[in-house]
């Protein structure tokens, strides 16, 4: 069956919340929107696997200083029963001295519902400028 | 009767797959969020009317070589039945070399329920600041 309206706007603040942790370097909150073995696969070819690794991800991010503003527009949700597949822009701003913009891309996402929640199970992101 | 919520959730998508297919140069994925008599108008000129136009005009926008990426908001949306208007801003940045804006606008469009999926009959966009881009500059 596919998925809901509900469903579908679950989703889209999945993703704010996902920019609101990264942004204010919440580790444990971040890592609460993945699955516990979830996996991100940064512009760059980075990689990220796992609840562990997201909250030694985000510990250096905090230790580098760097402030930054995630944006995201252009949802487009599509899934069927547990499973999703979200995809949006993203425009990355770094706001540590001044407002600049340094990376724009797109996400490509699987998402999945776990006990109800949905948690993204891979999130990729291709850079379409700039860069980290 | 009024638009649902689950209306206006799919119109504001419609405008994610527009933003996604014009700045991927996705002409067909394109020319599918029209009607088939679709139409797009600039600053009051039509700039392509009906399916083969439509697709062309990704092709002329891919053959400049310029990258683009539409960011929408403010999306007001009214309507009945089977008919609706959508309002919004738009800025479009320029990516082809660094990440700068290029043009700020706002739409004015008109909609239709076609076979249960809504889509674009007229999609009207003027210019509030900045440039056109290069495609849309040289019609």
């Amino acid at each position: 069956m596919p998925i809901s309206l509900q469903d579908k706007l679950d989703i889209i603040e999945l993703a704010a919340r996902y920019s609101f942790t990264i942004d204010r370097r919440m580790a444990e909150e971040w890592a609460d929107c993945f699955t516990e073995d979830g996996l991100m696969i940064s512009g760059n070819g980075n990689r990220v696997e796992g609840r562990a690794a997201f909250i030694e991800h985000m510990r250096k991010a905090k230790a580098s200083g760097k402030q930054v503003r995630h944006w995201g527009c252009n949802h487009i949700v599509e899934g069927e029963g547990d499973t999703a597949r979200l995809r949006m822009y993203l425009m990355a701003v770094d706001i540590g001295n001044g407002i600049s913009p340094y990376v724009m891309g797109d996400y490509d996402d699987t998402v999945v519902k776990v006990n109800g929640k949905w948690k993204f199970k891979v999130r990729r992101v291709n850079f379409a400028a700039g860069g980290i | 009767m009024d638009l649902s919520a689950s209306d206006e959730f799919e119109i504001i998508e419609l405008v994610a797959r527009y933003n996604y297919a014009i700045d991927h140069r996705r002409a067909e994925e394109w020319a599918d969020v029209f009607s088939p008599d679709g139409e797009l108008w600039a600053d009051g000129k039509l700039r392509a009317g009906g399916r083969p136009a439509l697709v062309e005009h990704i092709g002329k926008a891919e053959r400049t070589g310029q990258k683009i990426r539409h960011w929408p908001c403010n999306p007001v949306i009214e309507g009945k039945g089977d008919r609706a208007r959508l309002r919004m801003y738009v800025l479009a940045y320029d990516i082809t070399n660094g990440i700068r804006p290029q043009i700020l606008a706002e739409y004015d469009d008109e909609l239709v329920k076609l076979d249960g999926h809504w889509k674009f009959t007229v999609r009207r966009v003027t210019a509030c600041g900045g440039d056109w881009p290069v495609h849309v500059q040289s019609k």
